[in-house]
């Protein structure tokens, strides 16, 4: 049929483009209003903390003790910091170490094995980690240090389990940073005659230190918002330890403070609120370090993206000594200051803490205040003839400054670790010959030359990537092993018995199932519109950068605190009691910033010329959106829904005082009735049903088949399309 | 004149995984001048320079038989060390590579790694360098700027500093001046032809220009086979071979 | 898009809609009664359920959320009736709530078997609440103060603040003339029962309270102590001869009526308190 119609004025009167624009951006500003809802709630309860106790008294307080009404949070903020210290100093280490293995050293065949299986890592949910803490790790530590330990529940352990959570952010976050590194520079390293370890520690690893960093920050993100593992191990007394840097002693978190003690207070209490304004502080100590995360990244995304003149060994652009001295001298200035302010008012130990708050957030300040300022002064630097050999003294100093930091830091941390052990003077003999040592061992090691030095640098990379492995192997191992013979038919598919000592978890099983359901029914079309939206329809205005930003505090807000949220807002305020519907909106906004983000960013992946092809032929927006984009995303969409759902399936800490049914006798599918769920029973078995071992491995296995099963699914889904389509 | 050969090249064949890459090249290097090796793309030139320092040693798979001497020492004998030979011969590559590092930085690499510490030798070193890859006049106050905020033409010559600062016996190039444009490309030849007298080049060219310009010897290469390797102004003006002549005069396939 | 996919996007969709919606009708049966709070209560609570519901023809559902919950949800009428481990505290409830006590529960301390105390009537070993409140403050620190093996160390293992355990516990030796007050440094807070019979059994001279209903045949190394000479039976505690003890309570709001009040008088009568006594728990009459 010939088509002779050459009119173009508009025939339709319905632009079903501007429609489906409003509607979504609607469905996005819902998350805007999640966000809103989660603050204010929070806000709202903490107010009566701020009232009675005052807000200084709270930070500053050294006693938390219910009993007395003392609420002071700052052997909480302590315990806090201390674990996830711990847990960087383990992972980070561990973690490097493995991914420079994967990126650099190992075999294609063997790193097509070895990335799987540090992916496990990630799925296994951390009430399996916290239980394998509990059952394994806590008893071998009280074993170790029987002088020490009473019984192993310690910062150590607490720091062990965090650490080894962290290790799979740290090793796929840096590996991916090391493997976009062109091949280029590594030839060029290469073809100077420089070993491939060299060609690593020289050039790959400073050209993604970016990337390492942002993997650090996230690492330690994850770890300070760990909330039922961390409980499970750490012995959770709120003491600061003495001396400070004791592993041994016990120490309680935010986290563990909030699931502990909400289910008892009193609604309205003081002591209630003052859990609130802990979640408060909680939240702000996790914003600030995925803020610095996100600079961290934008950095690395700069440095790689264009060659504006970014050096990495001058962190930033284009400044003169002169320019960065006083910013340098303005932190020590205000750390200085908080420092001798504190140490008066207080302690020393307070002094430290309030100090290393001051250099965190001035630091922030910082890079994100006189950023903007420097830039300019730094594009007027650039018409100015720059002078010549200015920075010989301070460049000659640098490296031996730099050195005798790492010494002096080396030192002070063997000799805290061997006062837990030795006297005074045996503590000061094992550090100095320690130092020793290490200042030894550089000549020797320049002696031996630089293959050899290869084969030892790769020689202990093999041995870290073995000891990560192993602690999988030894984890999965101990599960399977012990949680094998609990599996029977009967287990399956019977109620627990006698407080869980016998029985099954029949209803654990199908609560799980009905919690993920009803996620997913929440999730989904939010989730998958929001990410839409933002991907094809929003421009860059401040409405859609405000989305944005509520969807990364979504995503940094730790798992406890949307636990504090459902139970206030929808399980006292709104009335809905413990309830399925409660878990489920509680967990749907939980999963809601992983959703939007895979949605988004696989959307974005699919090329241009896909869609000019479509509009081209005449289509609309919204047609092509979704014949054409949608369709060519499903991949990377589907990967998403399927993380977030065994993400959903394997979390604790939100469903503990939403949805969560410690017995039932019955199945039930009312959405208003409490439900049993793997994760949950698994913790009141651990925790509360001593001489229940068996019954605690089978719904241990049984959790961790479900969850890794949809982690499977889920690289499945995207191996699969990533094969059909390429792009 | 006697001419000593610098690296020799009998027979020899390269294998990626099942694929035959090179079949019984033979050639040699002769000891301070400028060898060119060109021929249509995919026809292995840059495969056989990379051969030179092993370079191909870091692809999976890549298998050699033959013979590849550098005076007379056998490069793929099990017992060479392939770090001494890379020091001994540098490789200047296709796309401008410098570190995301400082230009100092940039330069200090090589002399690093090798050992030396002492910071004024290294500021030697940086300022023969750049000198030598004409450079120094235009860097010399911006020593600590990124090595990126160069242009492309002053980043290769950045990389050919880079190379010149372990003072090498021969310079790889991998066709460096194909990302570049005319005027720095020019100033790239320029400096090649200077390096002649310290150093031995081989470049790897598409531009049959280019050889012609400012190569002493040239090998044509078709089909991973050297065709024909001679004296350039032998090729250029009387080609042995018929299929050199066709490619030479642009009437080729 | 394939039409086999809009069908099913079709049927997924209206069986999220429908399914929770029928699932809702058919969830609000004839009688009903729910119960929400503390996770002590729960396990006490369940039984009790399980032998309700043969008695008498009731949808109960019962669950946890902690003491605070079981106060609120009973105040805005979700849950009928509320569990608490602990009193009601004053400003709780603004007067509407009414507390019944439905069961005791007691602490009894136990000791690893090492620590050399001599076994007093029915052979088991035994300290004065006096001589637990000096351990606990810490002002004895070895077994030879208390009459124990002289030089063996005590190594005092407690519950985690805040624990009910703890509080009742710790709320036992305040009587003591001279007070109490609870020693920090040293202590080896764990925050379950299953961790202080682990640490009890595996750490020589460890003195650790566990519940009256913990069963610890499965530990061999740990003997459980009298207090001042009483044993923790279910007679003493009902008579308070046994001090350390703490009243389990059910609030309603206001009179009860109904299904509500047919369910507490079930509990206080004969059949209900032979449940508590079978799950470890105190009768109140």
């Amino acid at each position: 049929m010939k088509n002779e119609d050459n009119t173009i004025k508009r025939v339709k009167k319905f632009n079903h483009d501007i429609v489906m624009k409003y509607l979504l951006m609607a469905v996005a500003s819902a998350t805007i209003l999640i966000i809103l809802f989660i603050i204010i709630f929070i806000f709202a309860n903490s107010s009566g903390a701020i009232r009675d106790i005052g807000i200084i008294e709270f930070i500053t307080g050294t006693v938390w003790k219910n009993s007395e009404g003392m609420y002071g949070a700052v052997p909480l903020i302590v315990g806090t910091l201390l674990v996830t210290f711990g847990a960087i100093m383990i992972a980070l280490p561990l973690g490097l170490g493995t991914a420079v293995f994967i990126s650099e050293v190992a075999p294609k065949r063997l790193r097509n094995i070895l990335k799987p299986i540090c992916e496990i890592f990630a799925g296994i949910p951390s009430v399996v980690y916290g239980f394998f803490g509990l059952v394994v790790l806590v008893p071998l530590l009280g074993t170790i240090f029987p002088d020490h330990l009473l019984s192993g529940t310690s910062w150590l352990a607490g720091s062990i389990i965090l650490g080894i959570m962290a290790l799979p952010t740290i090793i796929s976050v840096s590996e991916d940073a090391m493997r976009a590194v062109p091949r280029s520079y590594r030839e060029a390293s290469m073809a100077m005659g420089a070993t491939r370890w060299e060609t690593t520690r020289r050039v790959v690893v400073p050209a993604a230190i970016s990337g390492i960093a942002a993997a650090t920050i996230l690492g330690i993100g994850r770890a300070i918002g760990e909330t039922i593992a961390v409980m499970m191990v750490t012995g959770n007394s709120p003491m600061i330890p003495e001396p400070l840097w004791n592993i041994f002693e016990m120490l309680r978190t935010i986290t563990a403070t909030l699931a502990l003690e909400m289910p008892d207070a009193a609604s309205g209490s003081t002591h209630y609120s003052a859990l609130f304004l802990l979640a408060l502080i909680l939240m702000f100590i996790v914003l600030l370090i995925n803020y610095v995360a996100k600079v961290v990244i934008k950095r690395a995304r700069r440095k790689f993206g264009d060659t504006s003149g970014t050096s990495f060994t001058k962190k930033l652009p284009k400044l003169t000594y002169a320019v960065r001295i006083p910013k340098a001298l303005w932190v020590i200035a205000s750390v200085a200051i908080t420092f001798t302010i504190s140490a008066f008012l207080f302690n020393l130990l307070m002094a430290v803490v309030y100090s290393s708050f001051v250099f965190l957030i001035s630091a922030l300040l910082i890079t994100v205040v006189f950023e903007t300022a420097e830039k300019e002064k730094a594009k007027k630097e650039e018409k100015r003839p720059p002078r010549a050999k200015q920075h010989t003294i301070l460049s000659k100093l640098m490296p031996n400054v730099m050195r005798s930091i790492t010494l002096i830091a080396m030192f002070a941390f063997v000799w805290m670790m061997a006062s837990l052990f030795f006297d005074r003077q045996t503590t000061g003999i094992i550090a100095f010959v320690s130092v020793i040592v290490m200042l030894a061992s550089a000549p020797v090691g320049k002696k031996l030359g630089a293959t050899i030095r290869e084969k030892v640098a790769h020689g202990s990379l093999v041995l870290v990537m073995l000891i990560v492995v192993a602690i999988l192997v030894v984890m999965l191992f101990d599960i399977v092993s012990k949680g094998l013979p609990a599996l029977s038919l009967d287990f399956l598919l019977k109620y627990p018995e006698d407080r869980g000592m016998s029985g099954g978890i029949f209803p654990a099983i199908v609560g799980t199932i009905q919690l993920v359901v009803g996620t997913m029914m929440i999730a989904f079309p939010l989730g998958i519109i929001s990410g839409i939206y933002l991907a094809e329809y929003s421009k860059n205005t401040r409405f859609t950068r405000i989305i944005r930003e509520a969807i990364d505090l979504l995503n940094g807000t730790p798992s406890v605190v949307f636990g504090l949220f459902g139970m206030t807002a929808l399980v006292i305020f709104l009335g809905v009691g413990i309830a399925l519907i409660a878990g489920c909106i509680t967990l749907a906004f939980m999963v809601l910033p992983v959703i939007i983000r895979t949605t988004e960013e696989s959307i974005l992946a699919v090329p241009k010329e896909l869609r000019e092809a479509s509009l081209a032929l005449g289509a609309s927006k919204w047609e092509t959106t979704i014949k054409v984009v949608i369709p060519a995303a499903f991949g990377g969409v589907i990967t998403g829904l399927i993380l977030s759902l065994g993400r959903a399936a394997g979390e604790t800490a939100p469903i503990m005082f939403t949805a969560a049914a410690i017995y039932s006798s019955s199945i039930s599918f009312s959405l208003l009735d409490p439900v049993m769920a793997l994760p949950y029973h698994l913790y009141i078995l651990a925790t509360e049903v001593p001489g229940s071992t068996t019954m605690q491995y089978g719904t241990a296995l049984v959790l961790l088949i479900m969850v890794l099963f949809m982690f499977g699914m889920a690289s499945l889904a995207r191996h699969r399309y990533s094969k059909n389509i390429k792009w | 004149m006697e001419e000593t050969n610098v690296i020799d090249v009998e027979k020899f064949k390269l294998w990626y995984g099942e694929k035959q890459a090179l079949f019984d090249v033979s050639m040699n290097v002769r000891k301070n001048k400028i060898t060119a090796l060109i021929g249509p793309s995919g026809c292995g030139k840059s495969t056989l320079l990379r051969c030179m320092n092993r370079m191909n040693d870091t692809i999976d798979g890549c298998r050699v038989e033959g013979i590849m001497r550098y005076h007379g020492q056998d490069i793929y004998d099990k017992d060479a060390d392939v770090m001494a030979l890379r020091k001994r011969i540098g490789m200047i590559f296709q796309k401008p590579n410098p570190f995301p590092m400082s230009i100092r930085d940039n330069i200090t690499y090589g002399p690093k790694i090798h050992g030396i510490t002492k910071y004024d030798e290294l500021e030697d070193i940086v300022e023969r360098s750049l000198k030598q890859a004409v450079l120094w006049d235009e860097v010399q106050d911006r020593l600590d700027q990124s090595a990126l905020s160069l242009s492309g033409g002053q980043q290769q010559r950045v990389c050919i500093a880079r190379a010149l600062s372990i003072s090498p016996e021969v310079i790889l190039m991998d066709e460096p001046t194909s990302a570049l444009d005319p005027i720095a490309t020019s100033k790239i030849e320029d400096l090649a032809m200077e390096l002649e007298k310290d150093y031995t080049v081989v470049i790897v060219t598409h531009n049959m220009q280019q050889a012609a310009r400012i190569s002493d010897f040239t090998g044509f290469m078709y089909m991973g086979r050297m065709i024909e390797f001679d004296r350039t102004d032998k090729i250029f003006n009387k080609p042995s071979d018929d299929l050199t002549e066709r490619y030479i005069t642009g009437r080729f396939g | 898009m394939k039409s086999w996919m809009k069908v099913s996007a079709a049927i997924l969709i209206t069986a999220m809609i429908c399914v929770p919606l029928t699932a809702t009708v058919i969830g609000t049966d004839s009688h009903k009664l729910s119960v929400a709070g503390s996770t002590t209560v729960y396990p006490l609570m369940a039984e009790l359920q399980k032998e309700f519901e043969k008695f008498a023809n009731v949808d109960m559902n019962v669950s946890g959320g902690g003491s605070g919950v079981g106060v609120s949800s009973t105040l805005n009428g979700v849950a009928d009736i509320g569990m608490l481990s602990r009193d009601l505290k004053e400003d709780e409830g603004g007067g509407q709530l009414v507390p019944h006590v439905i069961a005791k529960d007691a602490v009894v301390v136990i000791v690893n078997k090492n620590v050399g105390l001599p076994n007093k009537e029915a052979g088991i070993p035994d300290l004065t609440l006096e001589q637990l409140a000096g351990i606990y403050s810490g002002k004895y620190n070895d077994w030879g103060e208390v009459g124990g093996k002289a030089g063996q160390k005590i190594a005092v293992i407690a519950r985690e603040e805040g624990s009910g355990t703890r509080d009742c516990f710790e709320a036992a030796l305040k009587t003591v003339s001279g007070g109490f007050v609870a020693k920090e440094r040293d202590v080896n807070s764990v925050n379950s029962t299953g961790a202080v019979l682990l640490s009890v059994q595996n750490t020589p001279g460890a003195i650790g309270y566990i519940n009256l209903n913990v069963e610890i045949f499965a530990y061999p190394g740990i003997t459980k102590v009298t207090v001042d000479g009483i044993t923790a039976t279910s007679e003493n505690v009902q008579d308070k001869t046994y001090e350390i003890s703490r009243d389990l309570i059910l609030v309603t709001k206001g009179k009860e009526t109904g299904m509500v009040k047919f369910f507490m008088d079930w509990i206080l009568s004969e059949d209900g308190q032979r449940t508590v006594e079978s799950s470890g728990f105190v009768r109140v009459n």
